[in-house]
């Protein structure tokens, strides 16, 4: 059984569980696609009269307001109604101020854009009309002019090549968002856990710097875990930050079975869910961040909520630590 | 007055959810169930149910129940493993136990439907 929606006011087959964006795709049509998970809002469609509740998920009130829809997300329902979005609005041009290595395959990356943003939100980055990725904000606005991001560089990367290869200091890319919930919650005596699983400490690098100035009080544990010694990045300015803020703990784990000799970083050797699990046995009134890869986010998620984190305490921002190119058409359940 | 109403209505269903849906994800004999599921939205399941068993205001339906676990392949076993964490739960909280009897009740009425019977 086939189904007729309208693109443009023209008529689209699509087949019984195809999306509109699948659809569109499959006929040709340029529509701009990026994770196709719900989470980088590349994909914008304007919908006309009601449009389905999956393919709001996540968006602004001013985007559900102006009946934009995620086309990723968006079944391809019969008569439905859809077109551009017609929002370029929505993203501004950013210029290049600085770009770095942190570590062999890290990338700090600093823009200047004029975007409000709450620490621990993420944006999409746009190389051209057909190549965006999301990437987590790890500035805080009060700290810094800029936005800072840090990318992994991945050997097959369309998006990463180019950032490390072909962007340079001054260009202009266009910047769409902020999008996401891992911020500082508040409530500054309570105990809190964050686990960055690689360049999952973007976003709670903000998240942190965020608790700080707003005078949390109690613990912070701060749980750095990447595969490789190496890998690890910001370590000068955590222990810093460790060093005036004595709430803060940090723990770094690494899983690798790596010679560690002559790391100057006290170094665990561990899974970081079996650390966090035995580090952690008694989560009851934590504020709980996760960010890294969707399959530990997952696990870890499940993991502090059986330890007794409440479900409304636990954030969690699971990305794809692959380059998203690679993953087209992969659809992730749950970030 | 319904149990609901008796127990404490919406608060009773947040202050029993956290405890009820955690003895599930633990219970290894049945938290393969959930090794694929989004856990927030299972959250809000878990509450709907609670809802439900403690005869407050909801949406549930049998037909509901059996599409839902239909490809599940439960058991008694592990049916009774979920009704066993429940009733654990309401005594965790010192729930009556007239009150406890009576969600018990209602939990039960569903098996059928569940096990796809």
């Amino acid at each position: 059984m086939t189904t007729t929606f309208y693109w443009q006011e023209q008529p689209v087959e699509a087949g019984p569980h195809e999306t509109v964006l699948d659809a569109l795709l499959r006929q040709g049509h340029k529509i701009p696609s990026g994770c196709r998970s719900g989470v980088c809002q590349s994909c914008l469609i304007k919908v006309e009269g009601a449009v389905p509740v999956a393919a709001q998920s996540g968006l602004s009130d001013g985007h559900i307001a102006d009946n934009l829809a995620l086309a990723c997300q968006c079944r391809a329902i019969s008569g439905l109604r859809t077109g551009p979005p017609g929002i370029h609005a929505a993203r501004v041009l950013a210029r290049v101020t600085d770009k770095r290595w942190l570590a062999p395959n890290i990338i700090g990356l600093r823009l200047a854009a004029n975007l409000r943003y709450r620490p621990g939100q993420y944006v999409t980055l746009w190389r051209d009309e057909h190549t965006s990725r999301s990437y987590s904000i790890a500035s805080h606005p009060d700290i810094q002019d800029t936005l800072e991001f840090h990318i992994r560089v991945h050997e097959q990367g369309r998006f990463s090549r180019w950032v490390a290869e072909g962007l340079k200091v001054g260009d202009l890319l266009p910047v769409q968002g902020p999008m996401g919930h891992c911020i500082y919650k508040g409530e500054s005596s309570r105990p809190l856990l964050m686990v960055a699983m690689g360049t999952g400490l973007a976003p709670l690098f903000g998240v942190l710097q965020d608790a700080l100035m707003q005078g949390h009080s109690g613990d912070i544990h701060l749980v750095v875990a990447a595969m490789q010694a190496r890998e690890f990045y910001l370590t000068e300015t955590l222990l810093e930050l460790a060093g005036r803020y004595p709430q803060l703990k940090l723990h770094w784990v690494v899983s690798t079975t790596e010679d560690l000799a002559g790391c100057h970083l006290p170094l665990v050797r561990a899974g970081v869910e079996e650390y966090v699990t035995n580090c952690f046995p008694d989560l009851n009134g934590f504020g709980v961040y996760l960010c890294g890869a969707p399959r530990r986010v997952h696990a870890l998620r499940r993991g502090c909520y059986i330890a007794g984190a409440a479900m409304i305490d636990i954030a969690a921002d699971a990305f794809l630590t692959c380059d998203r190119g690679e993953l087209v058409g992969a659809r992730l359940a749950g970030h | 007055m319904s149990v609901y109403e008796k127990i404490g209505g919406e608060q009773a269903v947040n202050a029993a959810v956290d405890i009820f849906y955690r003895k599930v994800l633990a219970d290894d004999t049945i938290s393969h169930f959930f090794d694929t599921v989004d856990m927030a939205r299972q959250h809000a399941k878990q509450k709907a149910f609670l809802t439900m068993v403690f005869g407050g205001p909801n949406a549930y339906t049998g037909k509901d129940m059996r599409e839902a676990h239909k490809h599940m392949n439960l058991t008694d076993a592990h049916f009774n493993a979920v009704a066993g964490h429940l009733q654990s739960t309401l005594e965790e909280l010192a729930v009556p136990t007239e009150f406890i009897e009576e969600i018990l009740g209602i939990a039960l009425s569903v098996k059928d439907d569940v096990l796809n019977r």
